[in-house]
């Protein structure tokens, strides 16, 4: 069963060169060099092994960093830095361990609400994202199609061109404004923020130093 | 003995294992070797202690320095700039906000922090020898 998990993950092995976006259903294992983005669904781990080089974001539900990484990540469980993890971006994470003689530098948001919020600006971004990305497949597969027409010899009987079809989902149409989430984000942090130094204000001197 | 090192200036000395607090043969200063534990809203502007450092779950400390040698332990409520030699751990019922420099880091879930964290050799004692703002206002 372990065997049959293991050869259904994803892996980029070392010494492959991964650039663009990357969107997984389940953990994958990487170990090889990545640029770009990584959204993992569903409760796999995505693992950045100690050889890896990554510079991208990433969204998953647990996230294992041990080589290098530079971008932001949104772990929605746990985010969790080896040893020999070498990390620099900005991190939202419902929790998050980072091992003595890993070094991370980076703005950092923890806790249920943080992730709540990101999660929502990322699927919007996402769902934007996913749409330039669709409308720029549709282009491409049209620049085919004429670039292939155009091609053809006059003399010789035009084959119809190899046409990628792209259906556009129902949630890739209705897709929302990425700007209003983050706002509203942002709005909640500060609101947190005014909740917590407001509670500090209270004057009652009564602590053991 | 114990080994502690210094937060004025990094050096590290030994000190006998009773002692409370000391001077720091190389930069003269004062050091405050216990274990302190915070449990409400502390009006000291500094908290610094070359052993471990505990802000209990009802603690609301007004400080705006943290420094522990050893261990930071937060169940309670802090916004700060937090450094550490050693271990900081966030509890699930942490709510802390500011900076964190320290050698490994655990959140558990359910705690919340927002702010800037640094992690690796060397970062904790980045400022440690820097007066807070709070000691400058």
């Amino acid at each position: 069963m372990a065997e049959q998990n293991q050869t259904n993950q994803t892996i980029i092995g070392a010494g492959a060169r991964f650039k663009g976006e990357l969107t997984l259903s389940g953990g994958a294992l990487i170990q090889g060099t990545v640029e770009g983005s990584i959204i993992a669904e569903g409760p796999g781990e995505l693992k950045f092994a100690a050889q890896s080089q990554t510079r991208a974001s990433v969204r998953a539900a647990t996230v294992l960093i041990e080589g290098q990484y530079d971008g932001d990540v949104l772990a929605t469980e746990r985010l969790q830095l080896t040893s020999s993890a070498r990390v620099t971006g900005e991190v939202v994470a419902a929790a998050m361990i980072v091992a003595e003689g890993a070094t991370f530098t980076g703005k950092v948001a923890i806790g249920p609400d943080a992730v709540a919020a990101s999660t929502k600006a990322a699927g919007n971004s996402m769902n934007s994202a996913m749409n330039s990305s669709m409308n720029s497949s549709i282009n491409n597969a049209m620049n085919i199609e004429s670039h292939a027409r155009a091609a053809a010899p006059a003399t010789m009987e035009s084959k119809p061109a190899s046409r990628t079809s792209v259906r556009l989902p129902d949630w890739a149409a209705a897709n929302g404004g990425a700007a209003a989430a983050s706002s509203e984000a942002s709005v909640n942090r500060s609101d947190w923020m005014a909740q917590t130094t407001g509670r500090t204000g209270q004057k009652s001197a009564s602590a053991e130093v | 003995m114990r080994d502690v090192r210094c937060y004025h200036c990094q050096q590290e000395l030994t000190v006998p294992a009773a002692a409370r607090n000391t001077t720091c043969p190389t930069c003269y200063r004062p050091l405050n070797l216990d274990d302190i534990e915070v449990r409400g809203a502390s009006p000291s502007a500094i908290i610094m202690t070359v052993g471990r450092l505990t802000i209990e779950a009802k603690a609301k400390p007004l400080t705006k320095r943290l420094h522990a040698g050893e261990l930071l332990e937060v169940r309670g409520q802090f916004d700060a700039n937090a450094t550490c030699n050693g271990h900081i751990h966030l509890a699930r019922s942490a709510r802390a906000s500011g900076q964190l420099k320290a050698q490994s880091l655990t959140a558990e879930k359910g705690a919340t922090f927002t702010g800037l964290i640094q992690i690796g050799p060397g970062t904790s004692a980045i400022d440690a020898a820097t007066p807070s703002r709070a000691n400058n206002s």
